[in-house]
């Protein structure tokens, strides 16, 4: 055996952590060698100052009384812990519900102006300048967009607006929604276009 | 000291632990039935021992006490994820180190005095010392600077050999225990406590 490993012995052996056969080829070793006895003597010294240490000191009441307020708080909130959301979440759950609830209705809302527009909204559309592909597109960024722009090219050409509607473009063109209805319009007519299998026509009609 | 814990400890050992062989596991289903009488029992049996582990590990008296309290809520707040096979002991002072080495990582701890940091005035708040009524004033003196150097070795040791002496030494845990709270094998144990006994032999080398 050799001292490396009869000295990590040692103090396995007073905790009672060898196995027997061990305990006795460490025994053997020692019988057998003067350094390794020398260091369990001193090993010992330090263990015995170990265990006249002071094992634990009285807890404040002050934390006692601190913990066992939070438990009676996480009982009272019914905490049973290992599954639920975390506690923010659930202190929050109120406030998040509201959110959600508020943001269905104005997405619903956006969702029917746009399922249901006005015709008069619709007419006025033709008011607003569009983009549209050139006549002949420069080769390299024409091949990317041409379908992009065929698509864009599907809306239907709106009547010409009202002509109160026409004096007063200020009172609406601007207005996010109207854009944002008018995206809505080519996504439809886009849709229309692949249910019905069409061909999509040329940009300039 | 460590000898009626370790004794516990050893008593509940085998290959299932059951509620009827270790009253600590008992009381731990009594807390997840819901009793808070029983957990005031675990807290008044484990919290001392758990509060002085927590201060040595992390050298501050205020650190060790927000740990504890931090351990004893989690246990509450846990309560449904222990399992009686697992010893109770084991289960609480897993959560307790690993409280402990995190506090231990955060940086602003190196800026904390050291609470077990040799003084020049009377030390009120330092470690207790043992034989307090010796006979012998001179022994006295003597015991009471060894332990406080035992003390300042302790702190001195790195973080896993410092919990794994004090979970072997102070707190009574079997090795077997200790290599299951520190996530190591036993003869990872045997190695760490080696080193660790070796190192207090030469920061105490005056007193041998």
């Amino acid at each position: 055996m050799r001292c490396r490993t009869a000295q990590t012995w040692i103090v396995a052996a007073r905790d009672g952590e060898l196995g027997e056969r061990q305990r006795r080829t460490l025994d053997r070793h020692l019988a057998e060698c003067g350094a390794c006895r020398a260091e369990q003597v001193s090993l010992e010294g330090v263990l015995t100052a170990l265990d006249a240490l002071e094992p634990a000191r009285e807890v404040p009441a002050r934390l006692e009384a601190d913990v066992l307020r939070q438990v009676r708080g996480l009982a009272a909130d019914g905490a049973a812990p290992t599954w639920t959301l975390p506690q923010w979440v659930r202190r929050g759950f109120p406030a998040i519900a509201a959110t959600a609830v508020v943001a269905l209705a104005v997405v619903g809302v956006r969702s029917s102006e746009v399922a249901m527009p006005d015709a008069r909204t619709k007419t006025a559309l033709a008011e607003r300048p569009r983009v549209t592909a050139p006549a002949t597109p420069a080769p390299a960024v024409a091949k990317a967009e041409a379908p992009v722009v065929a698509r864009r090219a599907k809306v239907r050409a709106p009547a010409e607006p009202p002509a109160e509607l026409a004096s007063r473009p200020d009172l609406f063109v601007d207005l996010p929604m109207i854009r944002e209805l008018e995206k809505m319009q080519h996504f439809d007519a886009i849709a229309a276009e692949d249910s019905d299998g069409g061909e999509a026509p040329s940009p300039n009609g | 000291m460590a000898a009626p814990l370790r004794a516990g400890i050893e008593a509940a050992a085998g290959t299932a632990t059951t509620a009827s062989s270790d009253p600590d596991v008992a009381l731990m289903l009594r807390v997840q039935a819901g009793d808070q009488g029983a957990y005031r029992e675990l807290f008044a049996k484990f919290a001392p021992r758990i509060l002085q582990y927590a201060r040595r590990l992390v050298g501050s008296e205020a650190r060790a006490e927000e740990v504890t309290q931090d351990v004893f809520v989690q246990v509450f707040r846990f309560r449904d994820r222990y399992r009686p096979e697992a010893r109770f002991a084991t289960w609480l002072y897993t959560i307790a180190t690993n409280l402990c080495l995190n506090e231990l990582r955060r940086p602003e701890r190196h800026l904390r005095v050291d609470l077990w940091e040799k003084r020049d005035e009377p030390d009120d708040e330092g470690p207790p010392l043992p034989d307090r009524d010796a006979v012998d004033p001179e022994t006295g003196a003597a015991t009471r600077e060894l332990a406080r150097d035992l003390e300042a070795a302790i702190a001195a040791l790195p973080p896993k050999q410092r919990a794994a002496l004090l979970l072997s030494r102070m707190d009574g845990l079997a090795y077997r225990d200790v290599g299951e709270t520190l996530g190591i094998s036993e003869g990872a144990v045997k190695a760490l406590l080696f080193r660790a006994t070796h190192a207090l032999k030469a920061r105490l080398k005056a007193h041998m």
